[in-house]
């Protein structure tokens, strides 16, 4: 976007990013110059963020190293560099304390094959350290929380992707976990299934006292459940900080236009007049006008260059613009570029 | 309100849990109970324990008939006939072989899916998301398929050995020969069971299809018995039998349960090579799960 490059509001602290909302809360997870190779690619570099309880959201493109950082995280994924603790453990040292006290509900399939959504819950639950009659009772009433209650005696294999989704959450709950690791949890979802999915997960912190991780690339579902967001690309931290903020990131309002032709004519002469203005693929003009300029410049440059303006409304700026800018903002600055 | 999978969530709220917890120590009993009642789920899994069964205690009956009859011979002073006599003999190949096709296929069935199909359903994260170690997933799963393996080895094998405990023949055995049979068939049961099971679930943690790993454990037992055995036939050399799991289990058995041997092979090298089969499959395993559990 060729948007004004607004300030991104960042509270960086020695360590590098510190969420505004832990000072008056409990740290859940500490990374510390956390990184992650693969091969010759940085997954994750030189992550520092402290990140407090609630519902936190892992915000960023396909590829920007959320459910790298997620495994890393559960101890799944040993970190190239760094220090981390989540809920006050080192994951690397103790994976399974940790782990008795976290629930993941992972992006892929994951599911035992010949079970069904009961047994596949009160497994889970076993696995968990729940006594077999508790795991049971737990499995029916997590099922019935979200949802799959008359279908908990069917083959998780021959669910659809949605009821897959449901019993993952479920299994993730059914120990009753401090801290819960969504990566990406509207997967495969209808926009219905995805709004009961999203109301359930935004009322967990509140009534089991469980923080929340949710990571998404669709910022929708960040902002419907977190308060706080983590926004990552190219395995960087490029925000940290409460998401109402993050609008405050965004270019300012803005115009629309849109012309009978030679839209890209009409991008160069506002572009020499000083104006900021970008071409959609639409083909409609999004143009910021200066303090000192008004929309008589808009026509008196088509009435210059002899094109015929057909629309021009005034936009708010979106929080989806908001990221996009705070991403283009991070990929076109100097540090990316080396 | 509902979606289009046809389900909706019914909000009845969520509560805590303040229970006991379980010790880490007790996930691979978790593990392998689940999974053992997992398999038994399958019916081509009870078919093949039913079915193995049925010819070993045929074998046991037959061998029970053999003996009460050539004792009831003996007491009254007659001659037992060859026939007879031999019979001993042919029961045991004849067991020995049954009992090896059936621990086979059952290997072949529930060992070679057993971690394959985790992975390819993504059931590793499922495990190893949870306070579940590399240690307590090896071991469940051992138990899980050695319970279906080695119960197909043992009860058959005990049974075989309890017939000369209950009709010594005339001759009188000694308790050290008594409790030595027994222990022989334990020994061979739990030879037999780590030699099955353990390259069958090896074989299936290299792959996400378990057809994959059927066709190499198929491949692992027949080749090498095959050449093994012909070339043991024609050439007059045993030592590439060697390589054969079955026939190292047929002379390790046999020297276990007091046979006489039929192969020309050291019984225990054949003890070794089953030894090295098993740390190999092992170490193998070990090393495609460190790449489950934490990958470095």
């Amino acid at each position: 976007m060729v948007l004004a490059a607004a300030q991104v509001q960042r509270t960086t602290t020695g360590r590098g990013f510190q969420l505004n909302a832990m000072k008056s809360k409990d740290i859940l997870i500490e990374l510390d110059g956390i990184g992650r190779r693969f091969g010759a690619v940085d997954a994750l570099s030189a992550l520092s963020i402290d990140v407090p309880t609630g519902s936190i959201g892992l915000l960023g493109p396909n590829g920007a190293g959320k459910s790298t950082l997620i495994k890393i995280a559960l101890g799944l994924l040993l970190p190239s560099e760094g220090r981390l603790r989540v809920l006050g453990f080192d994951p690397t040292r103790r994976p399974l304390d940790l782990r008795s006290r976290v629930g993941y509900m992972p992006e892929n399939d994951c599911y035992i094959n010949g079970l069904d959504a009961v047994t596949t819950c009160r497994y889970a639950g076993e696995l968990c350290g729940l006594p077999r009659a508790e795991a049971t009772e737990r499995a029916h009433a997590m099922l019935e929380f979200v949802g799959l209650g008359d279908k908990r005696y069917l083959k998780v294999a021959g669910y659809s992707t949605g009821q897959k989704q449901r019993v993952k959450l479920a299994q993730a709950l059914v120990h009753d976990p401090e801290l819960l690791f969504l990566d990406e949890p509207t997967n495969g979802l209808d926009p219905r299934g995805r709004d009961e999915m999203l109301a359930l997960i935004a009322q967990l912190p509140e009534r089991s006292e469980c923080s929340v991780i949710l990571s998404s690339h669709l910022l929708k579902d960040v902002e419907r459940v977190c308060r706080d967001v983590v926004v990552l690309n190219e395995g960087r931290a490029i925000y940290s900080g409460p998401i109402d903020a993050l609008a405050g990131a965004a270019p300012q309002d803005f115009y629309e236009v849109r012309v009978k032709d030679r839209p890209e004519v009409l991008t160069e002469a506002l572009l020499q007049a000083g104006c900021q203005a970008q071409l959609q693929d639409d083909g409609a003009l999004h143009i910021h006008l200066a303090a000192d300029q008004s929309t008589a410049l808009i026509f008196e440059r088509a009435l210059n260059k002899r094109i015929q303006v057909r629309h021009l409304a005034p936009k708010r700026a979106s929080l989806e613009d908001a990221f996009l800018s705070v991403l283009t903002q991070q990929t076109n600055s100097p540090e990316a570029e080396r | 309100m509902s979606s289009a999978d046809g389900s909706r969530i019914r909000d009845i709220g969520y509560a805590a849990y303040d229970g006991r917890r379980l010790p880490h120590s007790s996930r691979f009993a978790v593990l392998g109970r689940n999974t053992l009642s997992l398999f038994w789920k399958s019916g081509l899994v009870k078919t093949i324990f039913i079915l193995g069964m049925i010819p070993l205690v045929i074998c046991a009956v037959v061998m029970f008939l053999k003996m009460s009859s050539a004792a009831a011979l003996r007491s009254r002073q007659l001659p037992v006939p060859d026939m007879l006599q031999n019979a001993e003999f042919w029961i045991f190949n004849c067991a020995f072989w049954c009992q090896i096709w059936f621990c086979f296929a059952m290997s072949l069935v529930a060992g070679t899916a057993s971690i394959a199909d985790d992975v390819r359903t993504g059931a590793l994260h499922f495990y190893f998301a949870r306070p579940v170690s590399k240690s307590h997933y090896v071991v469940g799963k051992l138990l899980a398929v050695g319970t279906l393996v080695g119960g197909l080895v043992l009860l058959p094998a005990l049974l075989m050995a309890s017939m000369p405990l209950l009709f010594s023949d005339g001759v009188e055995l000694t308790v050290g020969t008594k409790l030595g049979l027994m222990l022989g068939a334990l020994a061979y049961g739990l030879i037999a069971t780590a030699a099955l099971t353990l390259p069958a679930i090896a074989l299936s943690s290299l792959t996400s299809k378990s057809s994959y790993a059927m066709g190499g454990w198929t491949a692992l037992f027949f080749l090498p018995w095959v050449l093994g055995e012909g070339t043991a036939s024609v050439a007059n050399t045993p030592y590439l039998a060697l390589l054969s799991i079955p026939t190292n289990l047929r002379v390790v058995g046999g020297v276990l349960m007091g046979r006489p041997q039929e192969i020309a092979i050291p019984w225990l090298w054949s003890v070794i090579m089953l030894v090295l089969f098993s740390i190999a499959a092992l170490a193998l395993l070990w090393r495609q799960l460190d790449r489950a559990e934490i990958i470095k």
